[in-house]
Order: C-alpha cells, then structure tokens, then sequence
C-alpha cells in the first residue's frame, strides 16, 4: 500500500457493507480503515488514527451515529475531519441535515461515493 | 334526523283516545238511550193515565150535556206544565170544551172523528193521546191530549253535554298522560338517537350517553354505553395495529436496503473493472449478465423505495425540502436516465418545453413524478409515442406526460391513485404504488393531479403545481444548482 495513500475510514455495523466499500477503495489506491461501531471508530481515532474522510452509518447499535459525531465534535484532535453520512433515508436524512454534514443515500451508487470520497481527499492522493 | 312520525306521543294519544273514549261512550250511549226510552214510555203512560181520568169525568159531563163540567174537568190539566192541550169532542165528533194552556201557540189540533180508535203518537217532540170516553158500554165522545217531551229532550241534551265535556276531559287526560309519557321516555330514547347520530356523523367513540334512569331506557343507555367502550377499545386496537403495520414498513424497507447496499456496489464494481475474458462470445455474455444484474437491484431499490415511502406517507413522516429547482431540467435528466430504455422500447419521446420553469420544489421528490409517469408511460404505452409536456401558467407550473397506449377505464381513473391500486393485471409488474406516492408528492406541493383517459387511446397525467416564488420569469440568467456541501 502506497504510504502516501489517503486513508478512508469506514464505519458501518454491516460486515459486508464494510468490506464491499474497503475494496472498491482499496482498487482505486486509498488506503482503508473499517470500524463495526462508532465506540470501535472513536477508540482507533483516540489511538491516533487520522483519516480524510469518515464514512459513517447512521443506524447502529451501541453508539449510534448522531453520538459518535458529536463526540467528535468535543474532541479538537479530530473534530476537523470531515464525515458523510450514510444515510437508509431517501436522500437528505433530517439526522444529516442536524449535524450538518454530507450524506449519501443508501444503497449508494458507485461512481457517487467515488466523487465524494474524492472530493474530501482531493489535494492529496488523487484518486484513481 | 327525520322527526318521528307518527311518534310515540300520538300514538298515545290515539290509544288512549280510542282504548277510553270509545267505550265509554257506548256505554253512556247505551244507558242513555235505555233512560231516554224509558222516560219516553213513563210519559207516554202517565199521559194516558191522565187522559182517561180525564175522560171518566168528562163521560158524565157529555152525558148531561154540561159544558162547564167538562171544561172544570179539564182544568186539572192545568196542574202539569207538560199539558199544552186538550179537547173534549162528542159523539159527532164537534168540539165539546177545550183546555189550552196559556202561552201555547200553533194551530188548533185536528177534529177527530167520533169513533176514533184509541191511540197514542209521538210526533216532533209532541204526544197526542186519542182517548174514547165511554161509560157503562156507551160511546159519548173523543178526547184528545197534547204534550210537550221537553223533559226528553232536555235529558237528552243532558246526555250529548255529558258526552261533549267526558271526550274534552279525555282528550285533556291523554294530552296530559301522552307529555308525561314524552318526558320520561320519549325524550330520553331521542337523546339516545342524538348521540348514536353525532357518534356517527364525528367516528368519536368517546362520547357516551349521559341518561341515568334505572328503567328500561336507563338500561338502554347503559348497554349502549358498554358497545361504545368496546367500539373505542377496538378503534384503537386497530389504530394501533395499523400504525405498526406502517412502522414495520418503514423498518423493513430500511433494512432491505443493507444487503442492497453491497449488492449494488459490488455489481456496479464488476460492471466497471470486470474480469478479462478472451473468449469475445463469452465476454459478452458476462456483460450482459452484469448488467441484468444491475438493473435487477436497480427494480429492487425502487420497490424498496416506494415502500419505504407508502409506509412514511401513512405514519405521516414525508417532508419536503424545498429549493429552486428546474422542472425543464429535471425532465431532461430524467430522459437522459431513461435513454437506454427507451432506445430498447424503440419508443418516439416529444418534448414540448420551455426554456425553464422555476419553482420552489423538492428536487429529489420532483424528480421521482416525472420517473414515475414517464415509467409508465413507457410501460402502459405499448410503444406508442410518448408526449412530455411543460408550461408556464402565471403562478403555476403545468406537466403533462401523456401516451397513447392502452389507456384506463372510467372506473379505474377513480381507483389509480390509491395505495396498492393497480388498473391492470398482475401481468404489468409493480406494487402499484407509484401513482400513490406521485399523488402524495403533487399534494404535498400544494398541487393537483388528474388524468384524463379513453380505453384503447391513450392516457394523459396533468400535474398542476404552484411555483411558490414570488419572482416572476424575468430571472433571465441561468440558474444553477448548490454545489454538495
């Protein structure tokens, strides 16, 4: 993997989800970190993790989504980094649209999270 | 509510009318005609009684031929204001002596012939008593008495005023009787009816009967009280299933999206970076099967979306989020997603459309009407042209996208919009929701949606929708869209 690479994090409770989207990624050339929870998320983070863009599922047990960002969002080490939203809601999901962040629907279209994760990590790595 | 008719007050009335009145008005009849009769032949009696003590006096007069005697015999007559007249008449039948009651007018009575039979008449309230006056065998004469009925007829005038104030008096008790009755039955049964009506005009199970009587009617109401618990309870019963019924939805279609999300990506995937085949023939067939695939959890993602939006419609949780947005534009891309299928159709698409039409409208909703009647247009049209028409109307943007396939019945036009209503067979896929969830969108703008249709020709689907700026067209420069945050 390319030390250079940008780094991806993604946070769903679905193990497929997870590792379809690591894959996908992982081909164009970004380097992938995947979380089953936002406690699981937030504890690599406090370790030190730093990645462009965090892909987060909204609907999971344990810490949910909406409780992980705004723990984000008291921590200054991390709350810079961006997130989308993936979002089971038609379109804009109001949870989204609160904590003002990006969101794609789901189930997501290829070329869209594409666009997306490569926007966030576009003055680096440029993706393949 | 009609009033009751006849209600339970003139029925009373008429019972109680005829259960009283009619008897004992045959009985008064009865007894009265009984005294009257029996009055009449007293009368009638006493009045012969007299007549011929009268003539045993008078026998004797005749038979000396002394007028004063027969005229003092008379005179006891006097005594009975009933007597009006009477007249001594001899063997010749003339006129002998008479007694007349002063006061009394009206002809002379008749002469009668000497040998008169004895009688007795009655005759316009007057009694005439023929009597012979003999004596010892001898025939001297005729004596004729006159009399008033008034005692009859005043008893009879007695018994008709009895019978007038008896019928008013009745007539007064049953009146009286038949309001009483009202009051502790009739008004409490139509208060009763007042609130099944308003139960059934409000479908508010809440309300209960308010009578507390202990009589039959109180047990009425308390029985209808209980149905109205029971109704209440079930109403809720099913409130409640509905709504999770609905919320299920909403949860399921949810979850059906997680396996759709790493389907959709890794076909997609496939379909971009798809393994090397040498063999051309073989090459081919892999893409088509990709794509198949793709497509396939493309028809799975919007049958999951229109459940997931039937189900958020019903428990009330479909916002809008309004921005301006482009109704030309919108339809241009939809076209554009369209084009394959269209192209495989073989299908002629017209376009009749401004250069813009600006509205403030939920571009993602927007979007699935135009997806929606475009769809089925190309579905129901049986290859025939399809027409996508748009207009500016003042305050108002107007869509029409019409087909001229096989059209819809009368009977069906009504039904289409309803959830899970489909005009056609089972043979055209689809929930039938599409046309549900389009409605809800156009009434969620604020607009309208109709269709108008012939069997056979064709249909058009007319979408008026308020455009909810108050700028008017002359936003001349392009507008574009936000970019993604």
């Amino acid at each position: 993997m390319d030390a250079t690479a940008a780094t991806v994090m993604v946070v769903d409770d679905d193990i497929d989800i997870r590792e379809t989207i690591q894959d996908l990624l992982e081909v164009r050339g970004f380097h992938v970190i995947g979380a089953g929870d936002g406690a699981d998320a937030m504890a690599q983070l406090k370790r030190g993790a730093r990645p462009r863009v965090i892909l987060l599922d909204l609907m999971m047990p344990g810490l949910s989504g909406e409780e992980f960002r705004n723990q984000q969002l008291a921590d200054a080490d991390i709350a810079h980094i961006p997130v989308v939203v993936l979002s089971g809601a038609r379109g804009v999901d109001e949870a989204a649209r609160r904590m003002r962040v990006a969101s794609l629907p789901k189930p997501v279209e290829l070329h869209e999270l594409m666009e997306t994760v490569g926007r966030f990590c576009a003055d680096e790595h440029a993706a393949r | 509510m009609r009033r009751p008719h006849p209600s339970i007050r003139g029925k009373l009335i008429a019972l109680t009318l005829l259960a009283i009145l009619a008897p004992i008005s045959c009985v008064l009849f009865i007894v009265g005609s009984n005294e009257i009769r029996d009055i009449r032949s007293d009368m009638v009696t006493s009045s012969v009684l007299i007549t011929s003590v009268v003539a045993e006096y008078a026998a004797a007069a005749l038979a000396f031929d002394s007028r004063p005697a027969a005229e003092e015999a008379l005179q006891v007559l006097a005594a009975n204001p009933r007597f009006l007249d009477a007249t001594i008449y001899d063997r010749a039948g003339r006129r002998f002596a008479a007694f007349r009651r002063p006061g009394r007018t009206g002809p002379d009575p008749p002469a009668v012939l000497a040998d008169a039979e004895p009688r007795s008449t009655l005759e316009g309230g007057r009694i005439t008593v023929v009597y012979p006056i003999a004596q010892g065998g001898e025939r001297f004469g005729t004596m004729v008495l006159h009399g008033a009925m008034a005692p009859v007829t005043s008893r009879v005038h007695a018994y008709v005023w009895g019978l007038w104030w008896l019928t008013l008096g009745i007539i007064a008790a049953s009146l009286t009787l038949a309001w009483a009755l009202e009051r502790m039955v009739s008004r409490r049964l139509l208060r009763l009816a007042d609130v099944a009506r308003q139960i059934a005009r409000g479908a508010d199970y809440s309300v209960r009967a308010s009578d507390r009587g202990h009589d039959e009617i109180g047990l009425l109401a308390e029985a209808f009280n209980n149905m109205l618990a029971e109704i209440d309870h079930r109403q809720t019963e099913a409130r409640e299933a509905i709504r999770m019924r609905d919320e299920f939805l909403s949860v399921a279609s949810h979850e059906l999206k997680t396996p759709l999300t790493s389907l959709k990506l890794r076909v997609q995937g496939l379909i971009e970076h798809s393994p090397t085949v040498e063999d051309p023939t073989e090459a081919a067939r892999m893409d088509k099967s990709f794509e198949l695939a793709e497509r396939q959890v493309r028809r799975l993602e919007k049958l999951v979306n229109n459940l997931l939006d039937v189900s958020r419609i019903a428990i009330g949780r479909f916002p809008l989020q309004r921005e301006e947005v482009d109704l030309v534009g919108l339809v241009h891309n939809v076209i554009g997603q369209f084009s394959a299928e269209i192209a495989r159709l073989d299908v002629e698409v017209g376009l009749d459309l401004p250069e813009h039409a600006l509205g403030l409208w939920d571009p993602m909703r927007l979007e699935q009407v135009v997806v929606n009647l475009l769809s089925n247009a190309l579905k129901y049209g049986a290859g025939s042209p399809v027409e996508i028409v748009v207009r500016i109307d003042g305050g108002n943007a107007l869509l029409i996208v019409r087909d001229r396939g096989i059209g819809i019945s009368p009977a069906d036009q009504a039904r289409i919009f309803e959830r899970f209503e489909r005009a056609v067979s089972l043979n055209y896929g689809g929930l039938g929701l599409g046309l549900h969830i389009t409605r809800e969108i156009v009434l969620a703008h604020g607009g309208t949606i109709r269709v108008e249709s012939v069997p056979g020709e064709g249909a058009a689907f007319i979408v008026e929708l308020p455009r909810g700026i108050e700028a008017s067209e002359q936003m001349g420069e392009a507008w574009t869209q936000q970019p993604q945050p």
